[in-house]
């Protein structure tokens, strides 16, 4: 059983947090999905998207690994992008939110 | 700050408008550059926030724009995810005051946005307690104009506008922007009272070219509170 990971996330955006980490599960099935299909360019602008929002929410992992994600779907690396979006998943499913002043 | 947020995505989208609103601005949000470029025609933004990647016209396409359409030099400030040192030198050779690489940080993006907002429009009576014009003084902190020294009777719209106006000297208001940053942006008020507004305080502060102001109505616009030389005037 993964050890579940404690994330810290401001407190002002709490109702936006259970959206944000849904979409990131959707990602997971939708680069799969382009991955099947060869398409890259789904998967970069997927990628994309994660590096750019995942730490202004708190998840400065979800930024790394949809930088990586990008920057394999640009040398169309099938196999990385595949590892990669498993971390991504096996991380999804370790997150415990902590909103930042909980007791 | 009445901002405009050119961003398609809905995630990012979200966390910026929350940032923006805690922080007491108002953040109109736009997927499409060609939306924004719509409402900026006829509507006035005192920053505008541009991500790069968004459909149709891009982030770079729609500062291409602003530059070229809007003569009033609003802050423009690109947040995006794109990072090379190419892409920055693009966005700031084109016109843009300052650019953030994604993701951000709350406290610096707020951070920066006043930044531009004092280094930008920095006037004389911006951001000070006490605005004073001649004959009209404005206390800010104990909310009180006065004319000749003598303190003039206004209700707290009336002044509240009068303030704003008086903040943004020279500038073209939409009504718009008017009714966000007196009343709110989430008041259902006709616009027509901003016009009811603005007769009154230009009537109660004697803001007229006698006395070296000109308050003028620019048609399917809004507002410019000017200073003008007195004498001109007749």
């Amino acid at each position: 059983m993964s050890e579940k990971l404690i994330v810290t996330v401001d407190a002002l955006i709490a109702t936006l947090v259970p959206r944000f980490l849904a979409n990131r599960a959707a990602d997971v099935d939708r680069v799969r999905a382009a991955l099947a299909g060869a398409d890259f360019e789904t998967i970069r602008a997927a990628g994309h998207g994660m590096k750019g929002a995942g730490g202004g929410y708190g998840f400065a992992e979800i930024s790394r690994l949809g930088a990586a994600i990008e920057e394999a779907a640009l040398r169309r690396d099938a196999a990385a992008v595949s590892g990669l979006v498993a971390d991504l998943e096996k991380y999804l499913g370790r997150i415990e939110i902590k909103f930042a002043g909980e007791h | 700050m009445r901002i405009a947020l050119l961003e398609d995505e809905q995630d990012q989208a979200d966390l910026v408008n929350a940032w923006l609103k805690a922080a007491g601005h108002g953040c109109h949000v736009y997927a499409l550059g060609k939306d924004l470029v719509r409402d900026a025609q006829r509507e006035t933004f005192d920053l505008f926030l541009l991500d790069w990647e968004v459909p149709g016209m891009s982030g770079a396409e729609v500062l291409v724009w602003i530059r070229a359409n809007i003569a009033e030099r609003v802050p423009v400030l690109f947040v995006t995810a794109r990072q090379s040192e190419e892409d920055i030198v693009h966005a700031l050779s084109g016109g843009a005051d300052d650019y953030m690489v994604k993701p951000l940080g709350r406290l610096e993006l707020l951070a920066r946005i006043d930044a531009l907002a004092r280094r930008l429009r920095a006037s004389p009576g911006q951001g000070e307690d006490l605005l004073e014009y001649g004959r009209l003084s404005v206390d800010c902190r104990n909310r009180q104009a006065k004319l000749d020294g003598q303190e003039v009777a206004m209700t707290q719209k009336d002044y509240e506008l009068a303030v704003f106006l008086l903040r943004n000297i020279g500038r073209l208001l939409s009504r718009g922007h008017i009714l966000e940053a007196v009343w709110g942006q989430s008041a259902e008020i006709n616009t027509r009272t901003v016009d009811t507004h603005v007769s009154r305080i230009r009537g109660k502060l004697q803001l007229t070219p006698e006395n070296g102001w000109r308050l003028s109505a620019v048609y399917q616009h809004g507002y410019r509170l000017e200073r003008v030389a007195a004498a001109a005037a007749q």
